[in-house]
């Protein structure tokens, strides 16, 4: 076909499909929502390799579009794709896949409406990763927030109504903060224009910078989130139902890493020089608090969910080291810290599901009832911890890399975050699997072959990107390489 | 020849993927045949390596680009010289024997458990061999880190049982520790020299000053990741503990390879450290105080396996000692007899407590050699070259360092030598006390007594012949001109290091009179052990005094926990219960109270009196007249 | 001019149509009808069709501004006699009577949007109180109400002698009362028009309710019949907006910088003491009357402003706001129970209307596709634009999150809590009003240019 004339391009496609998925979702019997949403995922996935697929020069017209919106206010409804938003969306469109088999055997009450609301989570966060103007990412950025607070609260645990309260508020306030900024920006930007571009090329004074550095920052902060704003995080995702967890910590966290990269670096070169110490330094001891913590926690939920803000912590020092091996690094850590996360969930999702608790010191003997389960549960775990050769390794070996570049002694007390990971996983995985099996664990039936598949699907991939990383380096270089020339650092 | 050189590594990982994945299906004999027939192929292609080395050819295969960033290129290479063509041997070959032991030693095993068992041990020589085979520091790092995951999981094989998964976890977790100087170390690396290939890297360094800081620093680095992988103070611990594993497994990983891991790393780095003397130093000291610690500990053990786990400890010292007094060669040479020596111990005690179920205690045995006569003489062989008797193989190894360390400094040597004593009098106070004297357990046991099957003595054998002629391809000049083969085939490896630190070798009479002191009160010391031990009788009587401190090792996992684990989880909990819960979380919750209060508050101001009303409205009034006329 | 005509002409047909028709339900049609006319002759107009031309010597003038904010006006005076106009009926005998006030009240929207005196403004505020008195206590049964309308009118004729004492300054100090024929000009205040100026502010922030002059609001609110409650925090509360940003835009915006301060003290304060106060109220019609005073403060911009962003944010925001307010409250009429718990559980048992309930109260809470978003974004647009007082902004985007708070509690209420609330019978054609006036909501919220563009038409 010739891509010039094309009826829809990719960025559409991956936002309007399962937008349209979710909506017919509702409309559907309880029954038939569940296949329909599985169904209405793979063909999204589908279409988001397509999109890696297209991605050549002669391609760009299938990648970018752009429609009139607000003339007045200079926003234009402009669509694009480069590398890392096609990384994203993969990731994304990977992760609904993954979430609704692996809860393929839960049941959920008025399950078309919660399979809606996914969808239409899905449609919100790839809009995040598509846009390219200020306005439209603040509406994807808020539409992805919205389903989420009722998925969570809906069919939550017993103490969801306040968790997932404080978590819309808590995130609602920072989107609020990236509005102001947004508008202050605006009204810096020659010819008034809402367009990533046009931001890129705002002229701010040093002073403006910082303060719209921080109406930014924060925003991204909440939701990543850095210490100490991470609060919320724990409860959400022990109140959550899983499938909805695994989202929120596998691709929605990304939003706030990605928006650094492409809203925050670029846009505030400057301040970002200005604050990188302050913010390092915060996520380092993010790092080590969240590690500590970690060790201490009995609910399998709570000490991934801790687990998971001492990795973000880790690509925020990253972030702003500034530097091309560190960005690189987050750049596909993103992706692969994505798909362990999930990893880990469905474990948890298994266990709880068939002996109905998430107390660790409850568990005990699972390996000798369920080898494998264990094994697998072993690989993820230890992708976890970035062990060479899984997935993890390469990007936090390079955001290290970055992070000593920037400053050593903050990548030597950052690395006692590997020692403490390696103490709660070793922990988790003994207290959990070995020792001898007890009244609870005696209840385990067996692994049913969907959940066997996804995890092995997820174990797979952890491999595949572990031994050859090329692919993904392949696919973010050029974007990595222009947030280097937009903030004005060295590239070597 | 890339292709050959691919096959090493290849083969092992094949048996552990068709091993571990068949576990369910594959019969015991056929688990067997794969796990040692990879090995086999992989110790006759690094046969094939080795002479195309000893040809003077060097490979350089580049598998594919790993990592790529910027200007730093990571690929995943390996490299095939001297240096690792001989680890390559020591690998694969006792490898190979102690997967042919463990054939007949796991046999109890359930099916799928066997299989575990052999992938585990065909992924531990995969990873090992990337460990030796890797053209730069990273792909060495994987290695690395994937040794010490094989030794996690069959540390914890049988993991039913906490202590094996507590032993477990201790190793992986101080491993880690050091992992992370390495890692440090790498990263330095990469910044300062802009790449972690060997050959890049050394030329870089070799072209500046002595004892630069930045060498210093990367040095101790590395230093720090061996001290972790090669048990050495302060992270050596783990290694007594790691005897929980089975004992095949200590013999190949917990004293042939792993544990040696350090050394490799520190003789492949050997420029680096010959440019930094001060890490050179400090790795010496180190390397001697473990020797003398664990020594002094090893006299008190009654485990036979503690016993041989902290001459591992001990012997392990001695070659960092090596390293630390620039003497690479005989570091190299004091591990490849070491693994002779040591496998065969351990073997021989696993043979033992094969006969003995499972008894280790050496209180409950005795005159073992009526009945293990292979073993016992195996056994026996194993000491004299360990204790350094000529001309047993240990003699000439652990020679050539305490003379270097002569050269350096002689209190090292004397000191040395005390540890070296110590070594004769406790492992002849083991044998005797396992073969010799009567037998002292349970009659049942006595019963059930009888030598081990051939796949089991077989490879006792072969070590014990390898224990007794190993040290003739390291004779010192002072017997005969340019017989140290082993020296002059690592030559190209350590020539760089050599002319930097030319010395003159010390006066042939010094080394004749050093040679003859150490044999003669080695010698003294192994008489007396033998003496003493060989009418032991079990009085049950408990250890006092300063015999009480080593017996309970000098009470250094009770400081570690004092010091490290319980602080840590203190730490922890309160992080947990005060301040992420009352303090962060607490502000973030205030706020909420904050406005609840507020709105109790403001909302009397409702108070449904018009003329509260009104009067408010005109204090207001008041209020705008001011600001607007006075405060602008 | 069509519209202040015909408006004033329809509240007296609808009188005597009351006397005439037997049936109840039928003024409520007339109503209808002659809303829709009035909107379409307000249109006319726009269009540049008189029906009939007055010279009215200066005193009032029509420009795109003024008429565009009669459309919105009327149009969601259309939407509430279409969704709550059969409950006045419920509220007494004299349905008739009830419509026709509103139409007076219509007239002096339409006056106060165009006045171009004090006097007409005066007038203007007047029309439009007086006939609210009445609607306020026209449950007579009820003592809450009249309680209402005895305290409306006590303190309206407080407000009224402040705004007449403020023109008199005024006139005494320029001797005009054409507030462009003042021209104050730019330089500094002299005290007499300072005090007139002040005193005409607080008149009017008294009408808009804003604080700290808002005491009468929650009261009234709760006392009167809800669905007048609905008109009079909707329509009234713009067109008392449109006639204050007139007044201070046209007569005092030269010297703006001389009285912002004023304006922004009044800003924050109606923000914090709006938002504040309602989280803590169990009744959802007195949070929603504290809600009207929240939403006034974000309104302020408006005034705090003064830049085009305020003007075209002013009318989105008018339209938005009396959208979302008309249909939450034609909702909450429906309920027996007023407070928070009596939402319980609507969501299995009134699906629809608990969705449109949600849409409307999200657009309260200024959540992106619904029409508040972009009110609140143009209002906040405006304030940074300005650039001066930058605190104001923050302050005002920190109360927005708490107003998500008490509007958030009835979407819990609705969706994640369990009960049986009692909902009195709707009708489908309410469904489908209610229905369409969402979608308008949604509309807005993502095109909002369609009503921007009508201003420069």
């Amino acid at each position: 076909m010739d891509p010039n004339n094309v009826i829809v391009t990719f960025p559409e496609l991956l936002i309007w499909l399962p937008l349209a998925g979710g909506i017919i979702s509702f409309m559907l019997k309880d029954e038939k929502a569940k296949s329909w949403a599985l169904l209405s995922s793979i063909i999204t996935f589908a279409v988001s390799l397509a999109c890696l697929y297209f991605s050549t020069n002669e391609w760009i017209p299938l990648q970018r579009v752009s429609y009139v919106w607000l003339p007045s206010l200079g926003s234009s409804f402009s669509l694009q794709t480069d590398g890392l938003s096609r990384l994203l969306c993969l990731l994304n469109a990977l992760a609904f896949p993954i979430a609704f088999v692996a809860t393929y055997n839960t049941h959920y009450q008025k399950s078309n409406a919660f399979y809606g609301l996914m969808l239409l989570m899905q449609s919100g966060l790839m809009g995040v990763f598509c846009t390219m103007d200020a306005l439209a990412f603040y509406f994807f950025w808020e539409l992805a927030l919205i389903p989420a607070y009722f998925l969570c609260s809906i069919w939550g645990g017993e103490k969801r109504i306040a968790a997932t309260f404080k978590f819309f508020i808590y995130t609602f306030v920072g989107s609020l903060f990236l509005l102001v900024g947004i508008i202050y920006v605006y009204f810096h930007t020659p010819n008034h224009s809402f367009a990533l571009t046009a931001f890129y090329s705002a002229n701010l004074t040093p002073a403006q910078q910082n303060l719209a550095f921080w109406l930014f920052f924060v925003a991204f902060a909440i939701k990543m989130p850095i210490f100490p704003l991470h609060t919320w995080q724990p409860d959400t995702y022990e109140q959550s139902p899983t499938a909805v967890t695994m989202i929120l910590s596998g691709v929605m966290v990304k939003m706030g890493i990605y928006a650094l990269l492409r809203w925050l670096l670029p846009v505030f070169p400057e301040a970002v020089k200005h604050f990188d110490k302050l913010i390092i330094i915060l996520s380092v001891v993010g790092m080590l608090y969240a590690s500590c913590i970690a060790i201490v926690q009995d609910d399998l939920k709570r000490l991934v969910a801790y687990s998971s803000i001492a990795h973000i912590g880790l690509m925020s020092a990253a972030v702003f080291s500034l530097n091309m091996t560190s960005l690189q690094g987050v750049a596909i850590q993103m992706f692969n810290h994505g798909i362990n996360i999930i990893g880990m969930w469905v474990v948890v999702e298994l266990i709880e599901r068939q002996l109905g608790t998430r107390k660790i010191s409850a568990l005990g003997g699972l390996a000798q009832k369920a080898p494998v389960l264990a094994i697998l549960l072993v690989v993820v775990a230890l992708a976890n911890i970035a062990l060479p050769l899984t997935n993890a390794f390469v990007g936090e070996f390079l955001m290290f890399n970055g992070l000593f570049q920037f400053n050593k002694w903050y990548t030597a007390f950052a690395g006692l975050s590997i020692i403490l990971a390696a103490v709660y996983t070793l922990n988790m995985i003994q207290r959990v699997f070995y020792g001898e099996t007890n009244a609870v664990t005696e209840k385990w039936n067996s692994l049913a072959k969907n959940e066997a598949i996804i995890l092995s699907v997820v174990v797979v991939l952890i491999f595949m990107v572990g031994v050859f990383p090329k692919p993904l380096f392949d696919l973010t270089r050029d974007t990595v390489t222009s947030i280097m020339v937009l903030t004005g650092s060295a590239i070597k | 020849m890339n292709n050959l050189v691919y096959l090493v590594p290849l083969l092992p990982l094949a048996g552990f993927l068709i091993n571990g994945l068949g576990r369910n299906f594959l019969s015991k004999p056929l688990v067997s045949l794969i796990g040692c027939g990879v090995i086999l192929g992989s110790f006759v292609i690094s046969l094939v390596l080795f002479f195309d080395v000893k040809s003077g050819h060097n490979t350089l295969a580049n598998a594919f680009e790993f990592i790529r960033v910027g200007k730093l290129s990571i690929p995943f290479a390996f490299q095939i010289d001297p240096l690792s063509s001989l680890f390559l041997l020591i690998i694969t070959g006792v490898g190979f024997l102690i997967h042919v032991y463990s054939t007949a030693y796991m046999k109890e095993e359930a099916e799928p458990h066997f299989a575990r068992y052999f992938s585990y041990l065909n992924l531990f020589v995969f990873s090992m061999l990337l460990l030796v085979m890797g053209a730069n520091y990273v792909i060495m790092f994987i290695g690395w880190e994937g040794v010490g995951l094989c030794s996690y999981l069959l540390i914890g094989y049988w993991f039913r049982n906490t202590e094996y998964n507590n032993a477990a976890k201790k190793a992986f977790v101080m491993n880690r520790i050091g992992d992370l100087g390495f890692l440090l170390a790498i990263f330095w690396m990469i910044q300062y020299f802009g790449s972690a290939d060997f050959a890049q890297v050394f030329s870089k360094a070799g072209i500046m000053p002595s004892n630069d800081k930045v060498l210093v620093g990367i040095t101790l680095l590395l230093f720090v990741g061996a001290t972790g992988k090669s048990a050495q103070i302060p992270l050596y611990t783990w290694l007594p503990d790691a005897m929980a594993g089975p004992t095949p497994v200590s013999a190949l990983i917990h004293a042939a390879t792993m544990v040696t891991a350090g050394i490799y790393m520190i003789a492949r780095s050997n420029l680096l450290y010959t440019l930094a003397p001060t890490s050179q130093g400090v790795v010496a000291i180190v390397g001697l105080t473990t020797a003398i610690l664990a020594a002094t500990i090893a006299l008190k053990q009654n485990d036979i396996k503690k016993v041989l786990a902290y001459s591992t400890v001990s012997q392990l010292g001695y070659m960092f000692l090596g390293l630390g007094v620039g003497a690479y060669t005989g570091a190299v040479f004091h591990v490849m007899t070491h693994a002779f020596f040591k496998a065969l111990l351990f073997l021989g005690a696993g043979s033992v407590i094969h006969a003995m179920h499972h008894e280790q205690d050496i209180r409950k045995m005795g005159g073992l050699s009526k009945w293990l006569p292979i073993t016992h003489i195996t056994f026996l062989l194993g000491c004299l070259a360990i204790a350094g008797i000529p001309p047993f193989s240990g003699f000439f190894s652990k020679d050539e360092i305490l003379n270097a360390a002569f050269e350096k400094n002689p209190v090292l040597y004397y000191v040395g030598l005390g540890g070296a004593l110590m070594t004769a009098y406790y492992m002849f106070r083991l044998y005797a006390m396992t073969f010799r004297g009567k037998f002292r357990g349970t009659h049942e046991q006595e019963h059930h007594l009888h030598e081990s099957p051939a796949p089991i003595t077989m490879p006792l054998i072969v070590l014990a012949f390898l224990a007794v002629v190993g040290g003739f391809l390291g004779i010192p000049e002072i017997f005969a001109k340019d017989a140290h083969w082993l020296e002059h085939f690592l030559s190209p490896v350590f020539a760089a290091s050599t002319e930097r630190a030319k010395h003159e070798p010390m006066p042939h009479s010094t080394e004749w009179t050093l040679l003859a002191v150490s044999v003669v009160l080695i010698l003294a010391s192994v008489v007396w052990a033998w003496n003493k031990f060989s009418r032991y009788e079990d009085k049950g009587i408990e250890e006092t005094g300063f015999g009480k401190i080593l017996a309970n090792k000098w009470y250094v996992d009770e400081l570690y926990d004092a010091i490290v684990n319980k602080p840590l989880r203190a730490i922890s909990v309160f992080l947990n219960n005060v301040v992420e819960k009352s303090a962060i979380d607490g502000i973030v919750n205030g706020f909420g109270r904050v406005v609840n209060y507020g709105s109790r508050q403001l909302r009397l101001l409702q108070s449904g009196q018009v003329g509260s009303y009104i009067l408010l409205m005109v204090i207001a009034s008041v209020v705008f007249f001011i600001i607007q006329l006075f405060m602008k | 001019m069509n519209a202040i005509l015909f408006s004033a002409v329809w509240g007296v047909v609808m009188m005597f149509g009351g006397l005439i028709m037997k049936k109840k339900s039928s003024p409520k049609w007339l109503a209808i009808v002659g809303v829709s006319l009035l909107l379409l002759l307000n249109w006319l107009e726009f269009l540049g069709i008189w029906a009939i031309n007055i010279d009215t010597r200066d005193m009032l003038e029509f420009n795109g501004f003024g008429l565009v904010f009669n459309s919105v006006a009327f149009a969601c005076t259309l939407v509430y006699f279409l969704l709550s106009g059969e409950d006045f009926e419920k509220v007494g005998e004299h349905v008739a009577e009830y419509f026709a006030l509103v139409f007076f009240v219509l007239c002096g929207v339409a006056i106060v949007s165009s006045f171009k005196t004090l006097l007409m403004l005066f007038l203007g505020i007047e029309i439009i109180s007086i006939p609210l008195y009445i609607l306020a206590g026209s449950d007579k049964r009820n003592l809450k109400s009249n309680e209402a309308a005895l305290k409306y009118f006590l303190m309206g004729s407080f407000s009224t002698g402040v705004m007449l004492m403020g023109i008199a300054f005024l006139y005494g100090a320029t001797g005009s009362f054409s507030i462009t024929g003042m021209n104050l000009g730019s330089g500094p205040l002299t005290p007499m028009v300072t005090v007139g100026l002040v005193m005409l502010m607080i008149s009017m922030a008294f009408k808009v309710s804003a604080a700290p002059f808002h005491f009468w609001t929650p009261d009234v609110y709760d006392g009167s019949p809800t669905v007048f409650t609905s008109f009079m925090a909707t329509i009234v509360k713009v067109a008392a907006f449109i006639g204050f940003i007139r007044l201070f835009d046209n007569a005092f915006g030269k010297m703006h910088e001389q009285w912002q301060l004023l304006i922004a003290v009044i800003t924050a304060s109606t923000l914090l003491i709006g938002n504040i106060t309602a989280v803590f109220q169990q009744s959802v019609k007195r949070m929603l009357a504290y809600s009207s005073i929240a939403q006034a403060g974000f309104m302020m911009f408006g005034l705090f402003a003064l830049n085009t962003w305020s003007r075209e944010g002013f009318i989105l925001y008018a339209a938005a706001y009396s959208l979302a307010t008309i249909g939450i409250f034609a909702i909450l009429i429906k309920m027996k129970d007023y407070t928070f718990d009596g939402f319980n559980g609507l969501a299995r048992q009134e699906p629809l209307l608990a969705l449109l309930a949600t849409i409307f109260l999200f657009s309260l809470a200024g959540i992106p596709l619904t029409a508040g978003f972009f009110s609140k974004y143009y209002m906040l647009m405006a304030a940074v634009r300005d650039g001066r007082y930058f605190w104001l902004v923050i302050f005002a985007i920190l109360m927005a999150a708490v107003s998500v708070y008490y509007y958030f509690r009835v979407i819990q209420a609705m969706y994640f809590k369990d009960g049986n609330p009692e909902v009195s019978a709707v009708s489908g054609s309410f469904k489908t009003m209610l229905l369409v006036a969402a979608l308008l909501v949604i509309v807005l919220g993502i095109y909002p240019q369609m009503l921007i563009d009508l201003i420069y038409h």
